[in-house]
C-alpha cells in the first residue's frame, strides 16, 4: 500500500506538472503577473493610508483567517475502481490514508502559513497588535489546520450521527472560536486552545482503525477534490475532465431568448449550454465579478483603464474554447446544415455575452470615476476591443485550430 | 431512394480497415450488415454517414455523395447510433425542437409524428426531463424518436437492440415496417441473429473489412449447400473460416 501511495503521488505530480507547464506557457501569463503586481501595489497603497484603530479589522481579519484555513484539502488519490479492487486490503487503507494526510498537510500548512503572513501586515498597521502576538496567531492557524486535516481524514469513516453537522463543528465552528479567542481576548490561551484541539483530533483518530472506511464519501470527495483542481487549470487550458453539472434554471429563461433570437441549430444549442452548464457560465461569472470588484477599487485612471481592457480580453479568451463543445457528438456532424452557420451561430453569441460583461465592467469603473472623459474613453476603446475580439480573434482561432 | 457504395477502402488512419467493400441499399428494403466484432461494421456506417471520408471509392445517395452536395446528402440520413449521444444541457422537448431545427421540418406534423412516437415509447410524459435522468434504454427510445421523426430516406441504425425491452424492440421493428412501406431504405448493424433473419430482405456479411457474401437468405444459402441452415449457422461458419485464416 505505501508503493501504491507513492506511485499515485508521483503520477499526480505529474500530471499537475504537466497543466502547470500549460498555464506558465500561456501568453495569459502576463496578464496575470500585471494583475498580481496591481494587487500587490494596491495593497501597500491602501495599508500606508490606515491608522489604528480600525474596530472592522479583527472581525475581517478572523473571517479571512477562518476561510484561508479551509485552503488545502485532504488528498487521498483514491479512484473510482478502488472500492472494487481494494476492497479485500480495506485494513491496510488505514496506512495509505495516514500517508495521504501527511503529504497534504505539508502542502496545506505551506499555503496557509504563508497567506497568513500575507494577512500580518493588515493587522499590524490597522489595529493595536504587537510581533509576539502575530508569531502567535500564525502559529495558532498552523496547528489548526494540522488539526482541520485530522477531521478531514476521520469524516472519512463510517459514523453514526450527522456528518453534515460534524463537519460544519470541526471545519467552521471550531476553528472560529480559537480564532476568536486567539485576536480578540489572548493570542496565548489560543495557542493553547489550538493545541488542545489537536490533541483531541489525534485522539479521535486512534479509534478509526476500529471503523471502516466509507469507500463512496471517499471516492466522492476525492472528485470533488480533482474537479477542484481541473476547474482551476481550466481557467487557464483546456481540461478534458471538466464536464460541470446541469441546472434547469428557468428563471434564466428570458436569457435564452435573447441568446437564440436567430434560432439556427448552434445558437439553439450554445445558448442552452452556457446557460444552463456550471463551467463556461461559471467562468465568465467569476471573471466579471472579480474584475468588478477590482476596478471598482482602482481609482488611478490609467491602470483602471489597462484593467478594464484586460478584463474585457481575459473574459473572451476563455470562452473561445466553448466553440468546439460540441465536437464531441456525432450529430452535430450529421445535421444538414453548412459549417460557417455554426462560426457565425458562435460569434452572434459571443457578442452578446462579452457586451453584458463589458457593461457590467465599465458600469463597475466608472462609479469613482465620473467624469465623463473617463468613460468615453473606456466606452469607446471597449467596444473596439469587443469588436476586434469577436470577430477577427476568434475567425482566426478557429481556423487556427480546425486546421 | 438508393444507397450505393463502391469499391470503398477506408479506414481511421493510414491503415486500410475496409477493403473494397461495395453494396447497395434499395427503396422499402431492410439491409442486415452482419459480421463480428471488429469486422468493420460501424466503420462502414461511418463512412456512410461521412464521419470518415474513404481513401478510394464512392458513396452517394440518389446518384448523390457527400462531396457533390453535403447539405442534399446529409438531409436523406437519419443514424442511430449504437451508443445513445444525447446534450446534457438540452430536455427531450428541446432534442426534438432542435431535430427540427436541423432538419427544417414542419412544426406541426412533425410533433404530430413524434408524439405518436413518444407515446409509443412511453416517453410523452417525460418532455421536460434531461438525459441525466434517462436510463440506457429511455435514451437509445430517444434516439429512435429523434431519428424516425424526420422524414429521412435513408436510415441507418446501428445496433439497436442492446438495452431495449422485449417491448420496445417489438416496436421499433414495426417503425422500420412503416418506413420501409413508405419507401425509404434502412441499413441496420447486428448480432441479433434470429430478429435479423426474421425481418431483413438481404443481408452483407463482413469479415476482416471485406464483404464475404451478400443476398437474400436463399442466396446466402445457396453458397454455403445447405437449404436450411439459418443465418445463425451461415455467421458461424463464416466466423469460423474467419478465425482460421487468423491463425494460419
Amino acid at each position: 500500500m505505501e508503493k501504491l501511495y507513492n506511485k499515485r503521488r508521483s503520477q499526480h505530480f505529474l500530471l499537475l506538472l504537466r497543466y502547470w507547464r500549460l498555464v506558465f506557457n500561456d501568453h495569459f501569463m502576463i496578464a496575470l503577473f500585471v494583475f498580481l503586481g496591481a494587487l500587490i501595489w494596491g495593497y501597500s497603497q491602501a495599508l500606508g493610508q490606515l491608522k489604528p484603530t480600525i474596530w472592522w479589522a479583527k472581525p475581517v481579519t478572523i473571517l479571512i483567517l477562518l476561510v484561508l484555513l479551509q485552503m488545502g484539502r485532504l488528498a487521498t488519490l483514491i479512484k473510482p475502481a478502488d472500492p472494487v479492487f481494494l476492497l479485500p486490503q480495506s485494513k491496510a487503507i488505514d496506512h495509505y490514508l495516514r500517508q495521504a494526510k501527511r503529504y497534504s498537510l505539508v502542502l496545506a500548512e505551506l499555503s496557509v502559513i504563508i497567506c497568513t503572513i500575507v494577512v500580518m501586515p493588515f493587522l499590524l498597521a490597522a489595529t493595536v497588535t504587537n510581533q509576539l502576538q502575530v508569531i502567535l496567531i500564525v502559529v495558532t492557524v498552523g496547528v489548526l489546520k494540522a488539526a482541520w486535516m485530522d477531521a478531514a481524514l476521520n469524516d472519512l469513516y463510517e459514523k453514526k450521527g450527522q456528518s453534515a453537522t460534524n463537519k460544519m463543528l470541526t471545519r467552521w465552528l471550531v476553528p472560529l472560536i480559537v480564532l476568536m479567542i486567539t485576536l480578540l481576548l489572548n493570542a496565548i490561551v489560543g495557542v493553547v486552545l489550538a493545541v488542545l484541539w489537536l490533541a483531541w483530533g489525534k485522539y479521535q483518530l486512534t479509534k478509526i482503525n476500529k471503523q471502516l472506511l466509507n469507500w463512496r464519501l471517499a471516492v466522492a470527495s476525492e472528485n470533488q477534490r480533482m474537479l477542484g483542481v481541473y476547474r482551476f487549470f481550466n481557467l487557464f487550458t483546456d481540461v478534458p475532465a471538466v464536464q460541470g453539472t446541469i441546472h434547469r434554471r428557468k428563471y434564466l429563461d428570458f436569457l435564452l431568448q435573447f441568446l437564440n433570437r436567430d434560432k439556427t441549430v448552434f445558437s439553439y444549442l450554445y445558448a442552452r449550454g452556457l446557460i444552463r452548464g456550471t463551467e463556461i457560465s461559471g467562468l465568465i461569472l467569476r471573471l466579471t465579478l472579480i474584475g468588478m470588484i477590482i476596478l471598482f477599487f482602482v481609482p488611478e485612471f490609467w491602470l483602471n483603464l489597462i484593467l478594464f481592457l484586460l478584463f474585457i480580453y481575459l473574459i473572451s479568451v476563455q470562452i473561445v474554447p466553448f466553440y468546439w463543445q460540441y465536437d464531441n457528438y456525432v450529430f452535430t456532424h450529421l445535421y444538414p446544415i453548412k459549417p460557417v452557420e455554426k462560426r457565425r451561430s458562435f460569434q452572434k453569441l459571443m457578442v452578446k455575452t462579452i457586451t453584458i460583461a463589458a457593461t457590467l465592467l465599465w458600469l463597475a469603473s466608472s462609479v469613482t470615476q465620473l467624469s465623463l472623459t473617463a468613460m468615453a474613453t473606456k466606452a469607446i476603446l471597449g467596444g473596439v476591443e469587443v469588436w476586434l475580439l469577436c470577430g477577427r480573434y476568434t475567425t482566426s482561432r478557429i481556423k487556427n485550430k480546425t486546421n | 431512394m438508393t444507397l450505393k457504395v463502391e469499391h470503398i477502402v477506408g479506414g481511421y488512419s493510414q491503415i486500410p480497415v475496409l477493403n473494397d467493400v461495395s453494396f447497395e441499399v434499395n427503396n422499402g428494403e431492410l439491409v442486415g450488415l452482419i459480421g463480428l466484432n471488429g469486422a468493420g461494421k460501424s466503420t462502414t456506417i461511418n463512412h456512410i454517414i461521412g464521419l470518415l471520408t474513404p481513401f478510394t471509392g464512392t458513396i452517394k445517395i440518389d446518384g448523390v455523395s457527400l462531396q457533390q452536395d453535403s447539405e442534399q446528402y446529409k438531409s436523406k440520413i437519419a443514424y442511430i447510433p449504437e451508443t445513445p449521444v444525447l446534450y446534457d444541457e438540452l430536455t427531450l422537448r428541446e432534442h426534438i425542437e432542435l431535430t427540427i431545427t436541423a432538419y427544417r421540418l414542419e412544426q406541426k406534423s412533425a410533433w404530430q409524428r413524434v408524439n405518436e412516437l413518444l407515446e409509443l415509447f412511453r416517453l410523452d410524459n417525460k418532455l421536460d426531463w434531461f438525459p441525466a435522468n434517462f436510463s440506457k434504454g429511455m435514451k437509445q427510445k430517444v434516439m429512435i424518436c429523434c431519428a424516425f421523426m424526420t422524414q429521412a430516406e435513408l436510415f441507418i441504425i446501428d445496433e439497436p437492440f442492446y438495452g431495449l425491452d422485449p417491448l420496445a424492440v417489438r416496436d421499433l421493428l414495426t417503425q422500420i415496417e412503416a418506413v420501409k412501406a413508405r419507401g425509404a431504405a434502412v441499413l441496420m448493424s447486428t448480432h441479433v441473429l434470429d430478429t435479423a433473419q426474421k425481418y431483413c430482405d438481404r443481408f452483407v456479411l463482413l469479415a476482416n473489412g471485406q464483404v464475404k457474401a451478400k443476398g437474400t437468405l436463399d442466396e446466402l444459402r445457396q453458397l454455403g449447400g445447405n437449404q436450411n441452415e439459418s443465418l445463425d449457422d451461415i455467421y458461424l461458419a463464416l466466423a469460423k473460416e474467419d478465425l482460421n485464416g487468423k491463425t494460419v
